[in-house]
């Protein structure tokens, strides 16, 4: 409970500091461009998905903290906050940062709280699949092995859902 | 796994292009599917 609640609580976080950001960004930049820039960004983001470019992407290289065994429900909040935020473990994909890049330049407030659900949802979707895994071992293993299989499918997915946003 | 996973894809796409062809502006649901995609697709770094 404390882990899905700090990864709600980090999810909303980013998405609401992407949108005040976003109220300077957008000054600039005429309400009719910015679909564009979005899409215009995607297109690197997503051939890099396909394997067909590849782009450094910021990162933050650590793995689980120590901290979250040590602290049982605080650090379980506070590791599943800072997994909320997009900004602690690996990114071995561009579909957060293309979220990103949607949220600063067109998102509502109420657009932003539903990204940033959706963000924490979509990371606790492996925590409770693993919880109700017969055997997490194997789980955790066809997390790790399976995921990167299945990037062209989240990339479609991606551009299914951004095209609705983007599409007027 | 890869059927559940298709049925899944499936019923998220049919959702999105069923609320856009209801002509009603399904944004919060989009935005919603955006950041769930975009949070799943990490489950493999941890």
């Amino acid at each position: 409970v404390g882990f899905l609640g700090g990864l709600l609580a980090g999810g909303i976080a980013v998405a609401s500091a992407l949108v005040v950001v976003g109220s300077l960004v957008r000054v600039p930049v005429p309400a009719p461009v910015r679909p564009w820039i979005v899409a215009v960004a995607a297109v690197p983001l997503l051939a890099g998905e396909l394997g067909l470019l590849r782009l450094p992407l910021p990162q933050n290289s650590r793995q689980v903290p120590q901290f979250v065994t040590r602290v049982p429900f605080w650090g379980a909040v506070q590791f599943g906050a800072e997994l909320g935020t997009g900004m602690r473990t690996y990114s071995p994909t561009g579909l957060p940062h293309l979220v990103a890049v949607a949220v600063l330049l067109l998102a509502s407030w109420p657009a932003a709280l539903a990204a940033g659900a959706g963000f924490a949802a979509g990371r606790a979707l492996m925590t409770l699949g693993s919880l109700a895994a017969r055997d997490r071992a194997t789980a955790a293993r066809s997390y790790r092995l399976e995921f990167p299989r299945w990037r062209g499918l989240f990339a479609g997915l991606m551009v299914a859902a951004l095209a609705v946003l983007l599409v007027p | 796994v890869s059927r559940t996973t298709t049925a899944l894809v499936a019923a998220v796409v049919a959702a999105l292009v069923g609320l856009r062809l209801a002509a009603a502006p399904p944004h919060g649901f989009s935005w919603l599917v955006v950041g769930l995609v975009a949070g799943f697709s990490l489950s493999g770094s941890v």
